[in-house]
């Protein structure tokens, strides 16, 4: 596990701290990561890990009185995104940042400038040349001609790992952020002979993952923060599994709820037929989405990064296409494909993107209205006075903080964005609302108002299911929470059984890990 | 409270509510700055050319020639309100000056004028279901999609005018309608401003129209809160098409032929009234009174100039012009809103 050759310096940072408003995200952050070995960076969301990564690549600059980051002995300059690239130091996001429609040769090539002649010709045999031979020094069979569409995911994560390499031989520190939250077991294990080679050509490598399962076979050392702090650091053998999601979880105390008494629901939802049923819905990552709700119920659908559960708001808002499996509203099959339909059955939904929940260029009343606009017309006519005064009344109800009805949606704050966006589909009456991450980028206290917006329409009769990568913010609100994992609907939990621990070990898959120890 | 949900790496912080009171809300100047442009232009031209400019001939001329223009950018409004271009009006409004005339050449002038007209617009629901087709169904651009229709409807206006312009058996019921005037304010004016009413009506005062308004704003959020967004961009593509097909009849009947060429040239026109009218009145929202006023400073302010004694070219270049300083306007507005 530990590289032969002898430890050369790679990647130091000492004493790295960051607030925002006041609010300490990172503290004191202390990394060693010799050339040519793998250090995991493991944690929750907002644990710290994606601060540090954007104060490495020159992003956010960390608060005065921090230590030094170096690379090699060299010194990065904080705030210079330019330093960090001559330091060496490159980036392969999640996303991976490659073009579909072009190829590999010009995805890899791309950022930099082509081999040309003197009339300005691009010498393709040359480039194509020596992109072969690039991609197969690291063990990679694709030809130079292909599509990036047309690799499979893995294979386009290589691209962008060799692109990120191909910058030139001195790279010194490669940053993987969630390389294989896309990837199935066999793909991951591809990945990690690609990484191996990395290694050997003595970078340092910084691993960010939430697959715990991977983090002994492909990191030598590991870090793991919690609410910015460092709470675990050292070889991955003196992290067995129960310890590193312990320390990620770490003891949790949220005003909310958290691990109180779990929120129940009403004793009437309890005896309801569900109103939501689906069994077995596939569609992007979700390949078994299988959960019902009763009104009344607030059901919580949560998964890590990559776990698919995202996909389940989309396949039930029609944003991606249903690929198997049954969806029923109220007893009767849901075409999921017709949204308008479904509305008119009682569905509503706000979906994670800005600009998809309200429309920014028209006014808060326009917009809260959107959805109720017969209400108001009548004998021919559009009262604008009645769609003025309910306005007013739901901008007073929920909350929503605006220096009146007629200003454009965009000038309010995200927050009460939010809330102007669950306001327009609650003013429908309906019977189930999916939302997807409700409190995504929302300050405290329009979290707190988010969420008592939720339970209203709960106690109302409504089934409210939200669908969240971040566990916080269903355990407390939710009477039910669903765990995906890998696309599946693996756990449920309710009442006594549901606590923050138990729905953290769900997400990471960990009983299933110590029973196959 | 935990910060173990906070997500830095996310969206920025929710920020404070804008302090300014009118933050979101265009301002009177902002509003009414195209009125005022218009005055200026009648102002400007009656000093420099009084008793031409601001004769009654004159001004009838000018507004019977605007209605046209009009009554194009007035269907236009729809696609351009719901979010999506229509290029292809020109090419409706060619075959509909050449289809209806060619239905009465075909016929020795026998064919019932009002069945012509008929047929004609029930072509141009067709046109518009289309286009709708091809952008809600087979989704592809609408600006590409109907770029393509309008350019075979120009052909197949060629084809049935076979060259040249249509000038045979037009009955005059036809020509009749055409040159009908009321203190010789022609026909047309009468129609733009029946158009314009319905397209206030419905744009103000029907929960369609504020249909319209979101779909273009955001169509998914649209959809989102149960709205047919396919059915308000299929009703917008029949909108405009029906008033391009309303604009050819019109033409063709004052004139009394059916030249094959003549939509293309209206396309740029009915765009930067429509665009220039987005800027006035309601200012970032395609609007009927806008419209109007916008309608009023290109036809007026081409009328001018070239009573001024500035030749033909001024007519295309007052145009674009007019049409770039309406985007300009309209992205300054946009990067002012947060």
């Amino acid at each position: 596990m530990t590289p032969t050759t002898a430890l050369r310096p790679g990647l130091q940072a000492t004493g790295i701290s960051k607030s925002f408003n006041g609010n300490r995200v990172l503290q004191d952050l202390e990394l060693e990561i010799p050339a040519g070995t793998v250090h995991a960076l493991l944690g929750h969301n907002g644990s710290g890990k994606s601060t540090f990564i954007k104060i490495l690549a020159g992003y956010h600059e960390p608060d005065a009185g921090s230590g030094s980051i170096t690379v090699a002995d060299h010194e990065l300059v904080f705030g210079d995104p330019e330093s960090t690239r001559a330091a060496g130091v490159t980036f392969v996001h999640q996303t991976l940042g490659v073009i579909p429609s072009l190829s590999v040769l010009e995805n890899l090539r791309l950022g930099q400038p082509w081999r040309t002649n003197a009339v300005g010709k691009i010498g393709w045999r040359a480039e194509r040349g020596m992109a072969r031979e690039r991609l197969a020094e690291f063990g990679l069979d694709v030809s130079p001609d292909a599509l990036i569409g047309n690799l499979n995911t893995v294979e386009q994560t290589e691209v962008a790992i060799v692109r990120a390499l191909s910058a030139g031989d001195d790279t010194r520190v490669l940053v993987l952020d969630e390389p294989t939250a896309a990837l199935t077991d066999h793909e991951v294990g591809k990945l990690f002979r690609l990484i191996e080679r990395v290694k050997q050509r003595g970078v340092s490598i910084i691993y960010v993952s939430h697959r715990l399962e991977e983090i002994p076979q492909i990191a030598d050392a590991l870090t793991v923060l919690r609410d910015g702090r460092t709470v675990g650091r050292g070889p991955v053998a003196e992290f067995p599994w129960g310890r590193l999601v312990d320390l990620i979880a770490g003891e949790h105390h949220d005003d909310a709820g958290g691990d109180a008494a779990a929120p129940r629901a009403p004793a009437a939802a309890r005896d309801a037929a569900p109103i939501l049923r689906l069994d077995g819905l596939r569609g992007g990552d979700l390949r078994d989405g299988t959960l019902d709700g009763r009104p009344g119920e607030i059901v919580g659908a949560v998964g890590l990064l990559g776990s698919g559960v995202i996909d389940l708001a989309r396949v039930l808002t029609g944003r991606l296409p249903v690929e198997g499996g049954s969806a029923e509203l109220d007893g009767r099959p849901a075409d999921l494909s017709d949204f308008a339909g479904l509305a008119r059955r009682g569905l509503a939904a706000v979906v994670g993107q800005r600009a998809d929940r309200v429309a920014m260029s028209l006014s808060v009343q326009e917009n809260v209205s959107l959805g109720v606009l017969g209400r108001f017309f009548s004998h021919g006519v559009l009262s604008r006075r009645a769609v003025t005064a309910f306005a007013t009344a739901v901008i007073a109800d929920h909350e929503v903080r605006c220096a009146g009805p007629d200003v454009v949606m965009s000038s309010l704050s995200g927050g009460n964005q939010q809330k102007a966006a669950i306001a327009k589909v609650l003013a429908t009456g309906p019977r189930v609302l999916v939302l997807e991450e409700p409190c995504h980028g929302v300050d405290e206290r329009g979290r707190r108002e988010i969420r008592e917006l939720l339970r209203r329409a709960a106690d109302g009769g409504a089934l409210v299911l939200v669908v969240d990568s971040d566990l916080d913010e269903v355990v407390g609100l939710c009477t039910k929470v669903v765990v995906f994992r890998d696309g599946t609907a693996v756990e449920t939990f309710a009442g006594e059984g549901m606590n923050r621990q138990a729905v953290l070990n769900a997400c990471y898959g960990t009983d299933e890990q110590e029973q196959g120890r | 409270m935990s910060t173990t949900t906070v997500d830095v790496g996310s969206l920025p912080a929710d920020e404070p509510p804008a302090k300014d009171r009118n933050a979101g809300r265009p301002g009177v100047g902002q509003r009414y700055a195209g009125v005022f442009v218009l005055i200026a232009i009648l102002a400007l031209f009656t000093a420099l050319e009084p008793a031409k400019f601001m004769s009654y001939d004159n001004v009838v001329g000018v507004l019977g020639n605007s209605a046209i223009l009009g009554i194009l950018a007035v269907g236009l409004l729809a696609p351009l309100a719901a979010g999506v271009f229509d290029i292809s009006i020109g090419g409706t409004m060619t075959l509909a000056v050449v289809a209806v005339a060619y239905l009465f050449q075909s016929t020795g002038g026998s064919f019932p004028v009002p069945l012509a007209i008929l047929v004609v617009f029930v072509g141009a629901v067709g046109v518009g279901l289309v286009n709708s087709w091809l952008v809600v169904n087979r989704g592809v651009e609408p600006f590409i999609a109907t770029i393509g229709t309008g350019s075979v409807m120009v052909g197949m206006s060629q084809l049935l005018a076979n060259g040249t312009t249509i000038t045979n058996d037009i009955p005059s019921t036809f020509t009749d309608f055409g040159r009908w005037s009321v203190g010789r304010i022609p026909v047309g004016v009468f129609i733009l401003l029946g158009l314009c009413l319905v397209a206030w009506y419905v744009l103000q005062y029907t929960p369609f129209g504020r249909h319209l308004y979101a779909t273009g704003a955001s169509r998914e959020a649209t959809r989102l809160t149960g709205i047919r967004t396919t059915r308000v961009l299929k009703v917008a593509f029949v909108v405009s098409a029906l008033a391009a097909a309303i604009a050819g009849v019109t033409f063709a009947a004052r004139l009394g032929s059916g030249p094959p060429d003549i939509g293309q040239g209206f396309l740029i026109g009915a765009y930067s009234v429509a665009f220039l009218g987005s800027t006035i009145i309601q200012p970032g929202r395609f609007n009927v009174g806008g419209l109007i006023v916008a309608l009023l400073i290109i036809s007026f302010g081409v009328n001018g100039l070239q009573i001024s004694g500035l030749p033909f070219w001024v007519v295309e270049t007052f145009q674009g012009m007019a049409l770039l300083v309406a985007v300009l306007l309209g992205r300054r507005k946009a990067s002012q809103t947060p």
